[in-house]
């Protein structure tokens, strides 16, 4: 697998991108643009998620945690997987719950760890 | 020399990282035209013919289901293999699909590997058997 120019090998990561790595044969470039457009992507479909939560907007929730729980296994971000499983199984109980609550805003910190290490990894430095 | 023609495949998925990651895979062996709706991959054919079609089926405006309908519509597209991309393992999702004209289902995340395959067998079906 190729390492991101940063990678401390000897931290557990917080992310895999083998099969990111896979899909685009194992060309750098295209891998660093995948990962800026993973950390965009992730970034603004939290964001969304919480003022979909402040608005009540169930079903948009619910599109929101569906569209990007593949993109989680993707590149391997296995604690965000775990939680956006767990998202999933309030949002099958179709209410609006501040546990459900609970739950975006530690995806969201999951995210912004994830995110960080990524950028670190890839000296990526824009906000 | 002889020029080869890849052939053409046509992408449609409103998330833009399983579009670029679709282009990226696929690209080494195919041309890849990745459409971010369902409206402008309509549009789009108006115009071209691809050799298959990998779309998803949750998309905003348009959804997955009505544009494979729309594509079985049309004369020109009428025949041409469609692979439909979910988040959803339910089986009558793939019924669904496969009722209304699809040639695979695919769930997301899919092995980059099983997609290849889905890719060769549509766009080869008789080298693939031979294959066998």
């Amino acid at each position: 697998m190729i390492s991101p120019p940063n990678s401390n090998s000897s931290n557990v990561k917080l992310y895999d991108l083998q099969v990111v790595v896979q899909m685009c044969r194992g060309n750098d470039e295209q891998v660093l643009k995948m990962v800026e457009v993973f950390i965009e992507q992730i970034s603004q479909s939290i964001k969304e998620m919480e003022t979909a939560y402040s608005e009540n907007d169930f079903l948009k929730i619910k599109s929101l945690a569906h569209k990007i729980k593949p993109l989680f296994t993707y590149f391997g971000t296995s604690k965000l997987e775990k939680e956006i499983l767990l998202t999933e199984v309030l949002l099958s109980k179709e209410v609006i719950s501040f546990e459900l609550k609970l739950k975006i805003t530690n995806l969201n910190l999951i995210a912004r760890e994830v995110i960080s290490e990524m950028k670190n990894d890839f000296n990526i430095t824009y906000e | 020399m002889n020029k080869i023609i890849k052939k053409k495949i046509l992408v449609v998925d409103d998330e833009i990282s399983i579009c670029m990651l679709l282009q990226n895979f696929l690209s080494q062996d195919y041309e890849v035209i990745t459409i971010y709706s369902a409206l402008e991959a309509l549009e789009w054919l108006e115009g071209n013919l691809p050799d298959l079609i990998i779309s998803d089926i949750q998309m905003s405006k348009m959804d997955g289901y009505e544009f494979l309908t729309k594509v079985r519509q049309r004369g020109f597209t009428k025949h041409t293999p469609i692979v439909m991309l979910s988040g959803r393992a339910e089986s009558k999702e793939r019924i669904k699909c496969y009722r209304l004209g699809a040639q695979d289902y695919l769930t997301k995340p899919f092995n980059p590997e099983e997609l290849e395959e889905l890719v060769k067998k549509n766009l080869y079906p008789i080298h693939y058997a031979i294959e066998w």
